[in-house]
């Protein structure tokens, strides 16, 4: 669902699948015990026992229904990008409604259209933030950030399924000239930052931690000195 | 999430920090998502002028925490 340093594709299915997973559950343990706080009969045992018994019958259902969102989501994701060769936002926002289609096939066409309309408007919303987000993290310099002397290296680590970072950069105008010093399936920009001292800013594929990682990188109390 | 260290160094951006942004940013689109299928359902239920307004709000203020909450779970869980 949120973006964010994702895993290259086949393994992507089964990272998202686990973290929707926990991300349901815990979510569903902290929503559950209000509510099974507040439906319970009076008296704080009864109470507690009414949020125990919530959180053991409903998380791990609500955690089991994020996992068959979040799989099933990665899996039309990961099948997209090896058909169209690139990974944009498209990408998401169809198999969000896709996944919405899906997983309403058994109630009718008419609610298969109306989930997957939701489910791709959803998917259109969070994308569309993470774009926002972008445009707000390189207007965060409005000199833009010098860049190192060195040159950028010849061969630069392609990842395997497409290039996301065509479309990053896009609307990254202060990052063209990034040199990647790739480590993992991150890429490492070299930048000089407004206060002077070199820093190594995480190329990652997702706008939200860009941002966090400039934000830290360049402030003066955590930057990192050369 | 694995952070590399690259030559100068890398700052590792506050898990706290990175909570914060997710609930900012899921608020933001949960409070959208709410706005849009807030004002549907209200409609469709037979909601109009004052009435419809406080409904749409609640709505949003709703699916706001709601995926604030679910965001920066999401947010912490990788950090």
């Amino acid at each position: 669902m949120e973006e964010y340093a994702r895993e290259p594709c086949p393994w992507r299915i089964v990272d998202d699948c686990g973290g929707a997973f926990t991300m349901g559950a815990i979510g569903g343990g902290i929503f559950q015990t209000v509510k099974g706080f507040r439906n319970a009969p009076s008296g704080m045992s009864h109470r507690m026992r009414g949020s125990l018994t919530a959180i053991k019958t409903r998380a791990p259902q609500l955690g089991g229904s994020f996992a068959v969102w979040g799989g099933l989501f990665s899996t039309i994701d990961c099948g997209l990008v090896k058909v169209r060769g690139k990974e944009d936002p498209w990408n998401s926002i169809t198999s969000g409604a896709m996944t919405g289609a899906i997983l309403a096939a058994r109630n009718g066409p008419i609610a298969m259209v109306g989930s997957a309309a939701m489910g791709g408007i959803l998917l259109a919303l969070i994308e569309g933030a993470g774009i926002l987000l972008t445009r707000f993290a390189s207007s965060q310099f409005p000199t833009g950030p010098q860049f190192a002397e060195e040159p950028a290296p010849a061969s630069m680590p392609t990842p395997a399924f497409g290039d996301y970072r065509q479309y990053q950069t896009m609307h990254r105008p202060a990052f063209r000239h990034s040199q990647p010093c790739h480590a993992h399936t991150f890429h490492l920009t070299v930048v000089k930052c407004r206060h002077g001292e070199i820093c190594c800013v995480m190329f990652v594929r997702c706008a939200f931690y860009y941002f966090v990682h400039i934000q830290s990188a360049c402030s003066p109390k955590s930057g990192s000195s050369g | 999430m694995p952070v590399a260290v690259g030559p100068y160094g890398q700052t590792q951006p506050n898990c706290f920090d990175r909570v914060k942004m997710g609930f900012m940013m899921g608020f933001a689109v949960g409070m959208a998502a709410g706005a849009m299928f807030g004002t549907f359902s209200c409609l469709r239920i037979g909601m109009r002028g004052r009435e419809l307004m406080g409904g749409v709000g609640k709505t949003m203020l709703q699916s706001g925490g709601t995926f604030g909450t679910f965001m920066a779970i999401g947010m912490g869980i990788r950090c």
